[in-house]
């Protein structure tokens, strides 16, 4: 990918500018470095929320590689204003098949461990090494203050928690989330202040 | 009681700091992800701008119930031309016997055909029936006649 030069249009052009070119596949690698820093910018905080809907990480890292390939494969050829909603919906669908599935085999293997409602401490996301040190006592208080939200999130209903995802985390318009939710703007604007006053009544004095 | 409801309102959270706050927290802990899910995660980008997408989860039931359908209708197909063959086989050694063969076989088929016994040894005793009709009444007449004189 190094090796090839780049076209007019910012992406990369055929290298040997033959007839064995695909014009298809030049489109594709024009659109590929845009794409490339698309999925830079949203693969971390994707994952995040991932984890945050299916409580484990090797499912939220499948959950994310799957739509990040749908992404690429399906609709890099979308204007790039349209990728927040799209990838944000293949990630939601990703997560709902996920969760679809473990309904099924728990229901077959009897396994209730993964679907309980609470979380417990080992549930909490891992807070990992910063990388400007704000001391130990900061560090500690964020980290609590995220399993607290982490926990409020995930005992709000499913359409609530997504809504705060999109609408407040990823801050995404009342518009792209009603895409990526499939509802109507009112709908949206209804979960989100539902969700708002279930959080309020479970955080507390949470600071 | 306007002094309670300002320190209600200052104490409790509005919608602006609980978004403001779990914003804040969120993008930290997007930022601080370990070096292994770190590399994950840029594996898995890489894979996914090549073009690769993981197999679904339903991929590896959906292909076992495919193969064990397929052997079960390879096991009936290969039932049923066997049963068709050892017939295709049975007809053309009977055709291919003597025509006493075919007569007899004939027979047993009539014999395996008909529900009882009875009409078969009525056949095999046609030939003593013949003859008792080709008798006349001659024998038993004089020994009558011996008996009345």
């Amino acid at each position: 990918m190094t090796d090839l030069p780049v076209s007019p249009v910012g992406g990369l052009a055929c290298p040997d500018q033959s007839a064995r070119c695909d014009p298809e596949r030049i489109a594709v690698a024009a659109y590929a470095p845009r794409v490339d820093t698309f999925l830079m910018a949203v693969r971390e905080r994707a994952w995040r929320a991932a984890e945050l809907a299916l409580r484990d990480r090797d499912d939220a890292l499948d959950a994310v590689q799957d739509a990040m390939g749908r992404l690429v494969s399906r609709y890099s050829m979308r204007p790039s204003a349209e990728w927040p909603a799209l990838f944000w919906r293949i990630l939601y669908r990703g997560i709902a098949d996920v969760r679809r599935h473990r309904a099924v085999h728990d229901r077959i293997f009897a396994r209730a461990t993964r679907g309980a409602p609470q979380g417990s401490a080992d549930d909490d996301p891992v807070w990992d090494i910063p990388n400007g040190d704000p001391g130990p006592g900061r560090l500690l208080e964020s980290r609590q203050a995220y399993a607290a939200l982490c926990r409020a999130l995930r005992s709000l209903p499913r359409r609530q928690q997504q809504v705060f995802v999109l609408r407040v985390l990823e801050e995404l318009d009342v518009a792209a989330t009603a895409r990526v939710m499939r509802c109507s703007a009112g709908s949206v604007k209804t979960h989100l202040s539902r969700a708002l006053s279930n959080l309020r009544n479970r955080l507390g004095d949470w600071q | 009681m306007n002094d309670t409801s300002f320190s209600e309102r200052r104490t409790a959270l509005s919608d602006e700091d609980i978004a403001r706050r779990a914003r804040e927290l969120f993008t930290s802990a997007c930022a601080n992800i370990d070096a292994h899910d770190q590399l994950r995660l840029q594996r898995a980008s890489r894979v996914a701008l090549r073009g690769g997408t993981r197999p679904a989860p339903h991929a590896a039931w959906l292909v076992a119930t495919a193969g064990v359908v397929a052997c079960s209708l390879l096991v009936v197909a290969f039932v049923r031309i066997r049963g068709v063959s050892r017939h295709q086989a049975i007809d053309v050694a009977a055709s291919s016997a003597p025509p006493a063969v075919i007569a007899a076989t004939a027979l047993n088929d009539v014999g395996w055909v008909t529900a009882t016994q009875e009409p078969v040894v009525m056949v095999q005793n046609l030939g003593f029936y013949r003859w008792l009709a080709a008798q006349p009444a001659q024998s038993s007449g004089p020994s009558h006649a011996v008996v009345h004189e």
